[in-house]
Formats: structure tokens, C-alpha cells, sequence
């Protein structure tokens, strides 16, 4: 809870930690930016929140011919699936992991989304080591959502991210987000999605030992003194 | 008949990009400004919409790789 407080508070301070509710905080992430579109001005803004344990996937996985199977069979091991708009492939989401969304509004055309992509991750890396965190970015081999965009601590994935560009009367909103470990049973985490990839038949072969939390490098840390 | 075209200046030229779904089937009704697919560029996703009302063709079936300027549809 510790790191949970001091990495919020680093990110986007007095701005608090939402505890969301499975879906519904899912779906948060596009009310939020479309409000943030219907301004149609110039803007940003961070929401920070915890959810339920489920497993998250993308748009395009949901419209395979086995989800309707892979989601039941995962909900009933005890992750229940939800459908997102951003890209990547399928993240678990629990408490002990803070999911980080930031959405960002500009004509549309004036928006680089590569370097945008970038940037939030490296913000987000930046702000790791500013409370003592050695965060970097980079695709981790082994690791399930991968990209070059990855938070990374000693060489092993601690968040994930993606985005979302969409456009409306000439604006474009863009949602980023993350996911970070902080605490709890990674290898647990990642044979869910596994099993729920593999269900939908995709090659779904991601190492536990690729991935780190927060709380993991602490305890690692500690051990090595 | 309007096209449905890949938007430009989104993403690198670089970048492998292509239509991951598209939101209707061959032939739906679609209402312009609709969302009718969602294109993926390494881990963003872009939302196409539908720059017209009418009947959509589709051009260009999921994952096969486009790039900007491309005629993925047409809507009639």
C-alpha cells in the first residue's frame, strides 16, 4: 500500500487512487476521453485506479470464433474477461497492480502518436526512479503484451502499455495507459492469460520470469544487502 | 460511392500497420462518423470511421497489411 501511495503520488499528485469494478472502470477510460474530446480544446488529464481481478483484451481478439469459449472458461477459473479499445494483446488486471490512464487532446493532424507513445512511457519510467525504482523501457522477450513501450526494471517487464487514437470533428484524443505491478502472484497472472489465449488459439507461450512487480524488485533488493 | 481511405500522417511509414477488425460485415448499413474498424499499429490502435452513410464494401480483410492512403472500402 506504501508503494501504491508514493507512486500515485509521484504520477499525478492529489489527483487519488480510484478502486474500480471490473468493467466499468474498463469502460471509464473512453468516457473519460470522450468528455475530454467534446471540449474540443487543447488538454490533458490523469486518472489513476485499481480494478477487480479480471483479464482485459483487445477489440480484435474479442471477435474470434473461440472468445465467446476462451472468456467462459477464463471466467469461470476466476478471470472474467473484458474488451478494451486500445491496442496490444490481453493484460491481467488486479489489485496490487495501479493502472495508469492519461488522455490527451489536440487538432486532429497535430498529434504524433509514436512520439506521444513514447513519451508517456518514458514519463512513466522517469517517475519510477524518482521515488528510487531503476524503471527503463524496452521489449522484453518472453513477456505477454510485448512492446518496445514496456516499463522495465532489471531487465524484466513491470508494466505494460498501449494506446488509442481517436478522432471526433476535426480533434483527436489520445488515451495512454499502463498497468503496473506493484505487488501479488505474477506466474498466477500470466497463466491466466495463457490459458485464455490459448483457448482462442493463439500461440500464447509468455514466462512469468520475464516479469517483475515493484514489490519483487524491493524484496530482491533487500536480499542482495 | 465514397472510398473509406487509410488516414496519413498517423504513424511511420516504417511501421507495419493493418485493420485488425472491421465492425461490420460486408454490406451492413453503416451511418457516417460510425467507428467501422479499428486499425493497430504495434500497440495503438486507430479508430477508421465511416466517412459517409450507406452500404459498406469491404476492400482489405483483417491483417493483411495497409498503409496510408490505401482504399480499404467503399461505402455505396
Amino acid at each position: 500500500m506504501q508503494c501504491l501511495e508514493a507512486l500515485a503520488d509521484a504520477l499525478a499528485p492529489g489527483v487519488g487512487v480510484e478502486p474500480g469494478a471490473g468493467e466499468a472502470a474498463i469502460a471509464e477510460d473512453l468516457v473519460q476521453l470522450d468528455r475530454q474530446l467534446a471540449r474540443e480544446q487543447v488538454g490533458r488529464a490523469i486518472r489513476l485506479w485499481t480494478n477487480r481481478q479480471c483479464l482485459v483484451t483487445t477489440r480484435r481478439f474479442s471477435r474470434m470464433e473461440n472468445f465467446t469459449l476462451a472468456a467462459s472458461a477464463s471466467a469461470a477459473r476466476g478471470w472474467p474477461v473484458h474488451v478494451r479499445a486500445s491496442g496490444g494483446t490481453t493484460v491481467a488486471h488486479r489489485p496490487g497492480m495501479l493502472n495508469v490512464s492519461r488522455y490527451e487532446t489536440g487538432l486532429a493532424g497535430s498529434i504524433d502518436i509514436a512520439h506521444h507513445f513514447e513519451e508517456f512511457s518514458l514519463w512513466l519510467a522517469r517517475t519510477l526512479r524518482s521515488i528510487g525504482v531503476p524503471a527503463a523501457t524496452g521489449a522484453i522477450d518472453g513477456s505477454h503484451c510485448n512492446g518496445r513501450f514496456n516499463i522495465v526494471v532489471q531487465g524484466r517487464k513491470v508494466a505494460g502499455t498501449a494506446c488509442l487514437l481517436r478522432q471526433r470533428h476535426g480533434w483527436a484524443g489520445i488515451l495512454a495507459h499502463a498497468t503496473i505491478w506493484l505487488d501479488g502472484e505474477i506466474d498466477t497472472d500470466i497463466a491466466a492469460i495463457c490459458d485464455f489465449e490459448r483457448t482462442l488459439g493463439l500461440v500464447a507461450d509468455y514466462r512469468g520470469e520475464a516479469h517483475m512487480s515493484i514489490s519483487d524488485w524491493w524484496n530482491d533488493r533487500v536480499q542482495r544487502r | 460511392m465514397t472510398d473509406v481511405v487509410v488516414p496519413a500522417g498517423l504513424w511511420s511509414e516504417t511501421d507495419e500497420a493493418a485493420i485488425s477488425s472491421w465492425f461490420y460485415a460486408e454490406g451492413d448499413m453503416v451511418s457516417a462518423g460510425a467507428v467501422i474498424a479499428e486499425i493497430m499499429v504495434e500497440k495503438t490502435s486507430f479508430e477508421l470511421l465511416a466517412p459517409a452513410s450507406g452500404s459498406l464494401h469491404i476492400a482489405v480483410a483483417a491483417e493483411v497489411p495497409i498503409a496510408a492512403g490505401d482504399v480499404v472500402g467503399r461505402i455505396a
